[in-house]
């Protein structure tokens, strides 16, 4: 870390220090039910459960992505990404591909911006 | 002329790192958009760009790399950092025991390095393939290095390179995130038990932000949807879907 002196306020041995202990702590919280629950098996209940998280999890995070902004929660008519979330979900689920879903998504709101820009 | 018996081996390698590579195929340009726009933002904050691709290659998470950005370049202690990432990531501590009881045939390394790469990318996709049929630990490794070199990968062009690429949101850079999850969730919707958990998560995430719980949003709304879709499983007594 010789370079970029001139950006002294931030202390690079710190920022260094914490995303090691961040990136130990995720480790663990990824892998330690693979290491822990190897030879035994979750309550029955618990892993029919489980069947519903990704389902959960992926609702969770587009709904705080698209609503939560800068931190705070709000919708603005302004904002294009609204508006390019319903065909999004539309192609997504016409055709049930990552790809195109991401690409038409992304070049929906290319465009938009260009047209209002 | 020989039975080419030495072949076999390296042909069904070469399958299933061919496999193994096109399941991630599809999620690429989502990882790529969003881990360029990382190294970016991380470099306008005054990051070193080395610190911003260690990051990306030390976390690999997408959603704590963003939460715990600005915290790391103001120099907030240690124990708030590491606490903020652990929420965000809590949701990975449940799909790795969704994943765990068909990754038995693991060994504790090899486990180990599963783990390390658990995204809600690989996750989907491997949620989809385990419980179906036996993927080769060539396929299930392929397609988690791909996606992990493409996010490093990416996260270097974003920190050197990002200062001539310009405004990334012109490029719906910022959609990509979610365009991906939305096309992760839709195939994962297939009975009304797997909607209601998803409907009943989104509508927890909005409450949970509306009572000031945001750091613990999607961990609520992840444990709502999952007690919802066992429910209506439940009351409807049908099997698992």
């Amino acid at each position: 870390m010789c370079c970029r002196l001139e950006r002294a306020d931030v202390d690079q041995a710190t920022s260094f220090l914490t995303i090691v202990a961040t990136g130990a702590v995720v480790l663990v919280i990824r892998s330690a039910p693979l290491l822990l629950l190897g030879a035994r098996r979750l309550p029955r209940h618990v892993e029919n459960a489980l069947h519903y998280l990704p389902a959960a999890a992926l609702s969770a995070l587009v709904v705080q992505m698209m609503v939560v902004k800068d931190g705070t929660l709000g919708f603005s008519p302004q904002d294009v990404t609204w508006w390019a979330l319903l065909p999004t979900i539309l192609v997504a689920i016409l055709t049930r591909n990552i790809f195109i879903t991401v690409v038409v998504g992304m070049g929906l709101v290319a465009g938009a911006r260009l047209i209002t820009a | 002329m020989s039975p080419p018996v030495p072949l076999s081996l390296p042909s069904t390698w070469r399958r299933d790192l061919v496999r193994g590579a096109l399941l991630i195929l599809p999620v690429l340009p989502a990882y790529s958009a969003i881990s360029v726009a990382f190294g970016v933002l991380a470099v306008d904050l005054g990051m070193s760009p080395w610190l911003a691709v260690m990051m990306s290659a030390v976390v690999f998470a997408g959603t704590a790399q963003f939460a715990v950005l600005p915290m790391i370049v103001v120099g907030l202690p240690i124990a708030a950092v590491v606490a903020t990432a652990a929420v965000v990531c809590a949701r990975f501590f449940a799909m790795s025991a969704a994943l765990a009881p068909y990754l038995r045939y693991l060994s504790r390394w090899e486990r180990l390095s599963y783990g390390a790469h658990i995204t809600s990318s690989n996750f989907a996709i491997h949620v989809s393939t385990l419980p179906q049929r036996d993927v080769p630990k060539v396929e299930l490794f392929t397609t988690n290095i791909v996606g992990y070199v493409v996010w490093v990968g990416a996260t270097v062009v974003g920190a050197f390179v990002g200062e001539w690429v310009g405004d990334l949101d012109a490029f719906g850079t910022d959609f990509a995130m979610p365009a991906m999850f939305v096309g992760l969730l839709v195939p994962l919707i297939r009975s009304r038990s797997q909607a209601t958990a998803a409907a009943v998560a989104g509508v927890t995430t909005i409450i949970a932000y509306m009572i000031g719980a945001s750091h613990w949003t999607i961990l609520l709304a992840a444990g709502a949807g999952c007690a919802a879709g066992w429910s209506v499983q439940t009351w409807t007594r049908r099997p698992v879907s």
